[in-house]
């Protein structure tokens, strides 16, 4: 059944460069004046059309600097288009940066709570999970010592444990899967996968194209803010090497 | 280019796909606002909850800051008045402190909310809450730094004999009509700051310089014994939102009523909710688009 849950209509999205007031009143007066115009941004992303159904697990790969992240914060609703339109069904989650807003002289379970929130989860789900988090995270004795206390694995391993314990209908992921040692590595891909069976709709940026070739159903390279080329993980990943060499 | 859903194709009739940001009429705004909050009222929570956590929590001190800073402050100004006006009320270090508390609040919102985008930027980049939360937290704290800190008065109660009165009604009044005007009077400019930092420095200006023209060291009583109620001085500081509700902080607590003109009142009572207004509206509109730029 092909619902399509997340719609990208001739979506263009310019990244204004850095301006000081001095600027504004050159680049305003130059086109009071008629002279040549200054282009006042970048053009982050060019007319991306794609549609995305329900269940569908999409990757997508590219270099650095080709907007893959924009197109994942566009998705999301962080960055409104420029110009098209950005239509969706359901609720939308970003991973991204895991462990947002964490704070260091709150407790690992304070901050389960706040990074929970920040997810837009209410109280009484953040209640009924943080059970559920603590065991997954495997942090049980040092769920009430201040976060700064904490190593840098273990931060990532109680961010994961939030961001995944809650299943959206639209799971943005973005490059948020390597962290924690192997073990933990492991379980949360797992833990990742189990949610995307639940036939949530998944979008995901990596550069590990071997976990991508396993879970994807289509996938998309990226270039210069552009879709390059989009379909099957088999033949993407074949045109990227013969592209990049 | 293939393309998984195409127009008469599978299921379209079954669509439910609506624009994340859906163009409404901007009276709508306002409430738009207040029921965002209400939606992420656990995360403002937290994220109060953070901030006193912050503020005080590596403190020798804690929470004796909230009462210590104001009456620091009020002392020493209270020092400094005396010794250029030689003034010798018995209230009056009173009067400075309650000023202090409320001034201090204002501005505190008033500047926090200008900055608030630029300051939340990195969270603001990877999270589709809605942004308003970040400074209304952020009042929300203030709101309850400046409750604590009112406690501070109450020594001095003691020492001046006052007894509470039920004029004490006008108090939280008071301290909420200050955070509305500071918070909506921010939500104005904290888009444009994004575009022009300039809008910050010259924020810090009129909170700096608003403190001489707002009753923090003189009182109403003052203004109208120097200038006269006939004035036009008196009519430009009147102009200030924060006479109105800094007087009737003091009263409150002294358990006595303010003498305004009604046009006055009037004013003081439509300043705030004009600006939550005007602010909720131009935030609304603008505060998305100004993300690719922080």
């Amino acid at each position: 059944m092909n619902t399509p849950v997340l719609k990208l209509e001739q979506v263009v999205l310019d990244y204004p460069k850095k301006e000081a007031i001095v600027g504004f009143f050159k680049r305003t007066l130059r086109k009071i004046l008629g002279g040549k115009s200054i282009a006042p941004h970048f053009r982050a992303l060019n007319q991306i059309d794609l549609t995305i159904n329900k269940g569908e697990v999409i990757g997508i790969i590219g270099r650095n600097g080709s907007s893959k992240s924009t197109l994942l914060k566009t998705m999301a609703g962080i960055y409104s288009p420029t110009e098209g339109k950005v239509k969706m069904d359901g609720d939308i989650s970003l991973l991204s940066g895991v462990g947002l807003g964490m704070n260091k002289n709150l407790s690992g379970r304070e901050n389960i709570h706040l990074y929970g929130s920040i997810l837009g989860h209410s109280r009484a789900t953040m209640d009924s999970l943080t059970g559920e988090i603590i065991q997954f995270s495997e942090l049980h004795e040092f769920i009430d010592e201040p976060f700064r206390t904490y190593s840098s694995g273990m931060k990532a391993r109680l961010g994961i444990s939030v961001a995944t314990a809650v299943k959206p209908d639209i799971l943005l992921i973005d490059e948020v899967l390597g962290v924690g040692d192997p073990g933990f590595k492991k379980r949360s891909q797992e833990r990742i996968r189990r949610m995307m069976d639940d036939s949530n709709t998944v979008v995901i940026v990596s550069h590990s194209f071997g976990l991508l070739k396993e879970i994807c159903d289509r996938m998309i390279m990226m270039e210069k803010g552009s879709i390059k080329i989009i379909g099957t993980p088999d033949d993407v990943i074949a045109k990227y090497h013969e592209i990049e060499g | 280019m293939t393309d998984g859903f195409q127009p008469g194709v599978g299921n379209p009739g079954k669509s439910n796909l609506r624009p994340f940001y859906q163009k409404e009429s901007f009276i709508k705004s306002p409430f738009k606002l207040i029921s965002n909050l209400i939606t992420y009222k656990y995360l403002v929570r937290n994220l109060v909850n953070r901030d006193l956590n912050q503020k005080y929590n590596n403190a020798l001190l804690g929470y004796v800051w909230t009462l210590l800073e104001p009456a620091l402050l009020a002392s020493v100004y209270y020092v400094l008045f005396i010794i250029i006006a030689k003034h010798s009320e018995p209230n009056y270090p009173m009067w400075v402190l309650i000023g202090v508390i409320g001034w201090g609040m204002f501005s505190r919102i008033l500047n926090g909310t200008v900055n608030s985008l630029t300051t939340n930027s990195g969270m603001i980049q990877q999270s589709n809450i809605p942004m308003e939360v970040y400074s209304f937290s952020l009042a929300a704290t203030q709101l309850v730094i400046t409750a604590l800190s009112m406690l501070v008065v109450v020594p001095f109660m003691v020492y001046l004999e006052i007894a509470p009165t039920v004029n004490l009604w006008m108090l939280p009044i008071s301290i909420l009509s200050l955070m509305i005007t500071a918070w909506g009077f921010g939500l104005i400019f904290a888009s444009l700051n994004v575009m022009f930092p300039d809008v910050a420095h010259l924020f810090r200006f009129i909170t700096k310089a608003g403190f001489f023209v707002s009753p923090v060291m003189w009182t109403y009583e003052m203004l109208i014994d120097k200038a006269g109620s006939e004035s036009i001085y008196f009519d430009i500081a009147m102009l200030n939102p924060v006479v109105v509700p800094l007087t009737c902080m003091r009263h409150s607590i002294e358990g006595t009523i303010p003498s305004f003109e009604l046009i006055h009142v009037i004013y003081a009572g439509i300043f705030p909710i004009i600006s939550y207004i005007i602010g909720s509206i131009v935030f609304t509109k603008y505060s998305r688009g100004v993300v690719t730029r922080l």
